[in-house]
Formats: structure tokens, C-alpha cells, sequence
């Protein structure tokens, strides 16, 4: 097999094509270049004065200080470019911050030596190019190539950074070996954001942001990328970015490349639709209230003519890109998320939600007060039934909101306590002493009209029925173990919550972006989730790509 | 004519809802343009259907920078559209005639919407003997409903029982006053699905009546025992909380892993479910006390990858 190793060339490295032509630059976003910018201007590339003034420069310029940012920052200045990261968030991190910390790394490293667990770089690569599992069948093999020849040498590569593992290690998804373990959670609880919660990825991106400070990377944060800047619209060589900070616009000019390292699109409604029509603004994600997945990248990169990849992987109905709420009655219930009231995050997110212990306590309704699916399953079968058509008919796609139903004897069982700072009332928690009134308060942005009582009377006698006669006859539930009666009664959100980008632009093995008619597009990396072609969870892939980008960026002609 | 010199103009910026219960409260709010000179300090307000003033008072003070004021106001008893008109009047200052402005507008007083809640309902009854279940009603205003009486009909439409609901609330809830009706399960076996109707009448205010539905099965009396042990397949330590179902019968396993349910002579299917476990499913056929074990499979934690199935 052909390797590409960190510290090589690639064999299959492309030859950089000459686009250096003067001429008007192309401002590829959405917002306008320009206005009364507080910086001082540095100068204009040539050709080009007349449209952009850059305020800033740097060999590398990355969007997004989070998991793939912040490791291509420092691989860059390693390898003694100047760097200048910024990020959309008052913070460093992305969603890696909210992460619990599993890396995905093999290949016969040191931790799985301790484990007594043997691998090897082709291992890796054959179990990530599998047919038979959904995490691996689209994979693109160049991409996987590259992951797996990086594994070994980036398992020390974080340990130089600070990065502290905990000891174990587990077998997941397309491996067929134990290649899953934890970062240690950061030992500073107000850096954390989500404290007590397990939320071990801060113990990767604290570590990665102190390292690539001191290697003289520059992060600037509440800054947010509006366009890339290519010399023409659909061609020539990156140049910058415009960008959106607390003083106004900030243009920032590239040298030797920019890398989109912007995490992906699930929060953006219009994007995510593009690979999977149902999914309209109903459904939440799971670190929007941190870190929104804008598709940034993704959309500055389609503008001067990206292409995308891999599309498959988005909609293989494989992994975490949609999850049931394990936590309900609160805006984003994603499963391994949980914001306590110590959290600085919590005026936001507003509550901790009511963890389930068992789905057998309640059932599930649309909209509509209908129930449509055993909610005691999980699944893709399971969000099929969520985002299928309620009868509105104003709105054919979507599906939702999904509301839990619940009454007191349930709230008993499960120990929930329905009120603040548990469940959030204003829109997604409800209580009322009986259904046809419970029906009546459902007043949430995204449920357009008012739920029936009727219906939801209906729907829940339906329940008790079956629940009496031991047999459902609409959905084939077997968990029929207690009746919905005793007031008062609740309505909590559990609308499915997204998650994970498995899709996005499409690169070649170095990272680096690819157009529409399958050319590089010069200057222009991205990696982690908005990087099409590898869907694996978890954030090694962000962590690897991150520094083959800045690898190839920092060598690249300037 | 007016007998006022200035006019006070007058527009909604939240209008008031369509529909109201009859005599319940409604908000709005308003933008008033004070003629030179004039302004809120010691205005009045009115609220009149044709000649006859419903209500008013002091005019509230506005809190928002645009001067909008918000009022709740009480919905005429009567149901029905009714054309009212809001009236301010300035205060009479020196030099000025008191300014009157005047906004119309329509409202629907509807009944006020009753609801029913129906809980402790045992199921399975053995047939022929007595049972009990509570019934609660709440008005939509939370108009008291004490004394109301909620009735109770077989699927034939029989009254099979009634209760007067207390002055008490149901624990936990706002205003929800209840009662608990005596009733016997009929001769008849199998599912029963009888309703619950509330038509309140001698109300100061109009309610409309409600009804609602329940369910139980009658069965015949029980003849033997089934014992059931829920354990772990691999340790065999017993698995509390576990949920049991044999046929309609229902129970659950207490620390020592153990159920016990009285049936009647016969052959039924059991499931016991518990979150984490697999457990097998069979159908049991009892002529005398019999144990049945179930040996339960911890299952792994969920692995989202693992419900692709291609």
C-alpha cells in the first residue's frame, strides 16, 4: 500500500498551479467587504487594491480555534510560519471543548501497546475502508490512507502538547480492534464550560490552545469568517478572508494558505437540507449553545467553487448524526450533555433537562398530540417515524416537535423534579392538571399550531388501552407497563437532536479544498468536520487533518 | 356631538384576543397620541358596550419607551360577540377641556372549556366485584367546581356510577377538584372502555361539558399463583424493578427479584422488560401455583453504529 507519512511528502503531493494572476479579487461570502474598519491597513496584494484592504497578515490563516484549528495551528508554527487563528466563539474550543474526550487513534501506539492491544497502520486503513459497516462503507480510501499512517505519530504528537490520556480503551464502531480512549478531563472547572459532565474533550483543546499560544500562534476570538478571497471568482489562488470582529470588518491575508477548520454545517438549516430534506429548523444541536456548526466553511468554500464529497456518509443512517434526547424538557438534550447550573453557558441553555432512565415512562407525541412510533426504540427506523409528515399542511417536511407525555406517577418513578433549573418552562417544559389543558399550553417557536387536547386525550387514552389490554395494536410496543393518568400531566421536549457532520467539502490526501471540476483550489485546506469523505466520529480525524493541512500549507510556495 | 375640545388618538398595539372566556380576563395594549398639552397624568379609562360602561378606572402608567400601556381587562359575563369600545379621558387640567379618544373593537365571550382527569384505575377487576377511581375537573378559568357532579356510563350508555366533586385540589396540581366513584366491573370479561362526562350547570358563568375515556379488563377470579424470579443469566444475582407482564396482569420484582401475580386457570404470555436487560419471552399455561425463572441478559451499551443493519 502507498504511505504518506507526517513527516514526508506525499508522493501524490499536486503540483500548485500557477493562479497568480493580477487581476480583480473575488469575494466569495456572503457579506459585503468594506466599511469603516478600526485596524490599520497593511497593504494590498497586487492587483488588487481597488477592492480589498488587508488589515492583517500571516503565512497561515485558520477559521475555527477548535479541535482541527488549534492542531493545524501548531503544526503550522512548528514548522516556523507565522499563524493567525480566529474563531466565531468568545472562546477557543468549537465543539471539541463539549466533546467527552474520545479519540479514535491506532496503529500500534504506546497506549494500546499498555493495553496489550495489537495494531498496525493497515489495520486501521482496512478497518476504516470496511463495505460492511455504515461508518466506513463511503469512506474515501485516499483520506483513510493518510488517517491511518498518521494515527501512531499523533497518539505522541498530543502527548507533546500536554494532552493527558486516561488509561483503557475500547473497541468502537468500524474497528475491529480497541482503538477508542478518553483525554483527561481540564483540571480547571470554569474552562470547561459543561463541569462534572465528563466533557473530557476540554482536556484536548485546553492543552492545544496553551501549546499553539506559546509556539506565538495568534487566536483571535468573536471574530467570524464572512468570505474567502480568491483572485477570481471560480479560480486563481486564495488570498484571505474577510472576517466580522468587536471592531468591524477584519480583512486577513494568507500567504501561504487558508484553512477552514469550521466544524461542519449541522446548525445550518438551508445547508443541512441539502443532503437530507427533513431535517428543518425544529431539530436542535447538540453543542449549539456553545459552538453552532454554521457551515462557514463549507458555504465560503462552495462561493469561489468547492465542491462537496462524499455525500453519502451524511445520510448513511450510521452514527450520531441524529440521536435520540436522553435529556427532556429542555432545548438541546443531547445524550452526553448535560449543563449544570455552575455552568457559564446555563442562562443560555437554561436548564439541566430530566435524564431518562427508561422510555417506558412516557410516550411520544407529534405536533399534532399524535403518537407515531414504540418510543422505547431508538434508531434510524425510530427518527424515520419522528420526521415523517404530521398532517400539517403548511409544513410537509420535518415532522416535528416531538413532545414526551408524562404524568406525575411517571415524574415519581424516574425521581424527576419538574421544575427550574431542571426543565425549562418557557417553551419547552409544560405541566397542567389535565391533558386537554396540557394540550392548550404547547407554546414552543417551532410548534406552529396549537396542539388539539382532543387529540392528545385520544392519543393518551389509545396508550392506556394498550397499556391495559398488554398488547398495542398501533406501534407494537412491548414495554406496556404503566397507564399516563395521575395529574398533574407534562408535555417535555424530545425532539431528536443533531449532532455530527459526516459530510462536507471535498479535499484531496493533503487536505487541501478541491472545485467542481476536480482541481485544487491553491491556498485553500479544510479539515475536521467540514471535510467530506471521512465520517468517523469523535475527533481524532479533526486532530489529524488539522495538521496534514498545516503540514502542506507551511511548506507550500508563498 | 362631543362635548370634549381635543381628541385623543388611539390605537391598539397588541389587540385583544378574538375569543375570551365569558367573564375572564383579557389583555391588550394601547398607543395613545396626547394632544398638545395633555398627557397621561390622571387619565381614565372605560370600557363600554353601547352606553353602558362595563368597567373602568385609572389609567395605567406606561413602563415602555414607545408609551404603549397594557391593560387586563374583564371579559363580559354573557357569551357571544360583543362590540365594545375603550375610552380614555384626560384629566381635567387648567386650560384645557378634558380630551377623550375612543378605539372599538369586537370580542367573542365563549364557555368557559372544562377538562377531565381520570386516574387509579385498576385494571385488571375480577368481574362482579366493587371498584373505585378518582375523577377530577378543571375549569379553563378555574372557575370553583365543587359539588359538580361527574358521571360514568358503560359503552351501552348506562349510568354505572357518579361522584360530586370536593372543595379540595388534587395533590400537585393548580385546580383540579376531584372525587373518588364507586363502581363494579360487569359480568362480562375482557377490555372495557367506559366514559366519564362533566356537564356543570348552575354556574354564575357558562361552562361547556366535557367527557373522557378509560379502560379496564374484567377477568375472572383467580385460582393459583405464578411466582416469577427475575435473575442476571451470568451471576445470577436477582434484578430488582423489573416489570412483569402475564397476559393483562401486571407487577413488579421487589429486591429479592421476585413477582408474584394471582390469575385465573389458563394460558398466557409473559414479558418482563427492564432498560439494560434482553430477557426471553414465553407463554406460560397455569392449572396449578407454578415459578417461572427468567434469566436476564445485560445488554452492552447502545452503539449507535450498531443499528446499521446493511
Amino acid at each position: 500500500m502507498g504511505k504518506q507519512h507526517p513527516s514526508g511528502t506525499s508522493k501524490e503531493d499536486f503540483s500548485r498551479r500557477s493562479f497568480l494572476r493580477s487581476g480583480a479579487v473575488a469575494v466569495g461570502g456572503a457579506a459585503a467587504v468594506g466599511g469603516a474598519a478600526t485596524l490599520g491597513v497593511l497593504g494590498t496584494r497586487q492587483g488588487n487594491a481597488q477592492d480589498i484592504q488587508w488589515h492583517r497578515q500571516a503565512d497561515v490563516v485558520i477559521v475555527g480555534a477548535g479541535v482541527s484549528g488549534l492542531s493545524a495551528a501548531i503544526e503550522a508554527a512548528e514548522r516556523g510560519v507565522s499563524v493567525i487563528a480566529i474563531d466565531m466563539n468568545t472562546d477557543i474550543g468549537g465543539h471539541g471543548i463539549m466533546s467527552g474526550g474520545q479519540l479514535h487513534l491506532g496503529g500500534g501506539n504506546a497506549h494500546q501497546k499498555m493495553e496489550g492491544v495489537e495494531d498496525t497502520p493497515d489495520m486501521v486503513f482496512r478497518d476504516w475502508v470496511r463495505h460492511d459497516h455504515g461508518a466506513s462503507r463511503y469512506s474515501d480510501r485516499d483520506l483513510v490512507r493518510v488517517f491511518a499512517d498518521w494515527n501512531v505519530d499523533t497518539y505522541d504528537w498530543l502527548l507533546k502538547q500536554g494532552v493527558k490520556y486516561e488509561p483503557g480503551m475500547e473497541r468502537s464502531a468500524a474497528s475491529t480492534v480497541a482503538r477508542q480512549f478518553r483525554t483527561v478531563e481540564w483540571h480547571i472547572p470554569s474552562e470547561v464550560i459543561a463541569p462534572r459532565r465528563n466533557r473530557n474533550g476540554s482536556g484536548l483543546v485546553r492543552p492545544l490552545a496553551n501549546s499553539a499560544r506559546e509556539k506565538g500562534v495568534d487566536i483571535i476570538i468573536s471574530t467570524r469568517m464572512k468570505s474567502v478571497i480568491r483572485e477570481q471568482p471560480l479560480s486563481g489562488r486564495v488570498l484571505g478572508i474577510t472576517a466580522e470582529g468587536p471592531n468591524g470588518p477584519i480583512n486577513i491575508q494568507a500567504n501561504r494558505g487558508v484553512l477552514l477548520c469550521t466544524g461542519g454545517h449541522s446548525d445550518n438549516v438551508v445547508l443541512r437540507r441539502t443532503f437530507d430534506p427533513r431535517l428543518t429548523e425544529e431539530y436542535q444541536v447538540a453543542c449549539s449553545a456553545y459552538s453552532p456548526q454554521s457551515g462557514d466553511g463549507e458555504t465560503a468554500a462552495m462561493n469561489i467553487g468547492a465542491s462537496l464529497w462524499a455525500t453519502a456518509n451524511q445520510t448513511a443512517e450510521s452514527g450520531t448524526a441524529i440521536t435520540k434526547t436522553r435529556h427532556i424538557g429542555c432545548q438541546w438534550g443531547y445524550n452526553s450533555l448535560v449543563y449544570e447550573p455552575d455552568s457559564p453557558l446555563f442562562p443560555k441553555v437554561r436548564a439541566t433537562g430530566l435524564s431518562v432512565e427508561d422510555f417506558g415512562d412516557v410516550i411520544m407525541v407529534k405536533e399534532n398530540g399524535l403518537r407515531f412510533y414504540d418510543e422505547t426504540k431508538g434508531g434510524y427506523d425510530f427518527f424515520a417515524a419522528c420526521m415523517s409528515w404530521s398532517g400539517d399542511p403548511e409544513k410537509l417536511n420535518g415532522g416535528g416537535p416531538i413532545w414526551a407525555i408524562f404524568d406525575r406517577a411517571a415524574a415519581d418513578r424516574e425521581s424527576w423534579k419538574t421544575e427550574p433549573p431542571y426543565v425549562d418552562p418557557n417553551g419547552w417544559f409544560f405541566a397542567a392538571d389535565t391533558l386537554k389543558e396540557l394540550a392548550g399550553k404547547i407554546n414552543n417557536p417551532y410548534q406552529r399550531r396549537p396542539m388539539e387536547g382532543t387529540a392528545l386525550e385520544q392519543s393518551v387514552a389509545k396508550f392506556n388501552a394498550a397499556v391495559t389490554a398488554g398488547k398495542d395494536e398501533e406501534f407494537g410496543r412491548t414495554a406496556l407497563n404503566f397507564k399516563i393518568e395521575k395529574p398533574p400531566f407534562y408535555a417535555a421536549w424530545t425532539t431528536p437532536i443533531l449532532h455530527d457532520t459526516l459530510s462536507g467539502l471535498h479535499t484531496d490526501a493533503n487536505a487541501r479544498v478541491v472545485d467542481r471540476a476536480g482541481e485544487v483550489i491553491p491556498g485553500l485546506y479544510c479539515a475536521g468536520e467540514s471535510m467530506g469523505g471521512f465520517a468517523q466520529h469523535g475527533l481524532a480525524r479533526c486532530v489529524i487533518f488539522g495538521r496534514v493541512a498545516a503540514r502542506h500549507a507551511s511548506t507550500a510556495q508563498a | 356631538m362631543s362635548k370634549h375640545a381635543t381628541v385623543i388618538a388611539l390605537a391598539f398595539k397588541d389587540a385583544p384576543p378574538a375569543t375570551v372566556d365569558a367573564g375572564g380576563a383579557f389583555s391588550f395594549s394601547i398607543v395613545p397620541a396626547w394632544p398638545k398639552g395633555l398627557g397621561p397624568e390622571g387619565a381614565s379609562y372605560v370600557l363600554r358596550k353601547g352606553e353602558h360602561r362595563l368597567q373602568g378606572g385609572a389609567l395605567p402608567e406606561s413602563d415602555k419607551d414607545d408609551g404603549s400601556i397594557a391593560l387586563t381587562l374583564r371579559a363580559p359575563d354573557e357569551t357571544g360577540e360583543h362590540r365594545l369600545t375603550f375610552v380614555v379621558t384626560s384629566a381635567k387640567q387648567d386650560g384645557h377641556e378634558p380630551a377623550e379618544g375612543t378605539l372599538p373593537f369586537a370580542l367573542t365571550a365563549v364557555p368557559h372549556e372544562t377538562s377531565l382527569a381520570l386516574w387509579d384505575v385498576p385494571s385488571p377487576v375480577v368481574r362482579n366485584t366493587r371498584f373505585e377511581i378518582k375523577a377530577g375537573a378543571k375549569c379553563s378559568a378555574s372557575c370553583g367546581l365543587a359539588g359538580k357532579v361527574i358521571e360514568i356510563r358503560d359503552e351501552r350508555d348506562t349510568l354505572m356510577g357518579s361522584g360530586a366533586l370536593g372543595a379540595t385540589t388534587a395533590p400537585g396540581t393548580a385546580a383540579l377538584v376531584f372525587t373518588a366513584i364507586a363502581l363494579k366491573a360487569p359480568r362480562r370479561l375482557g377490555l372495557h372502555h367506559w366514559t366519564a362526562s362533566f356537564t356543570p350547570s348552575e354556574l354564575k358563568l357558562p361552562h361547556s361539558g366535557t367527557t373522557s375515556r378509560f379502560s379496564f379488563v374484567a377477568v375472572a377470579e383467580p385460582a393459583h399463583s405464578v411466582s416469577v424470579k427475575v435473575v442476571h443469566k451470568e451471576t445470577k444475582a436477582p434484578i430488582a424493578g423489573a416489570q412483569v407482564r402475564i397476559g393483562v396482569y401486571r407487577a413488579q420484582t421487589d429486591d429479592t427479584g421476585s413477582a408474584r401475580v394471582r390469575v385465573p386457570k389458563g394460558a398466557f404470555p409473559l414479558i418482563v422488560t427492564r432498560v439494560g436487560y434482553k430477557m426471553p419471552e414465553r407463554n406460560i399455561e397455569v392449572a396449578k401455583d407454578i415459578r417461572v425463572r427468567i434469566a436476564a441478559e445485560k445488554l452492552p451499551p447502545e452503539d449507535p453504529f450498531a443499528l446499521w443493519t446493511a
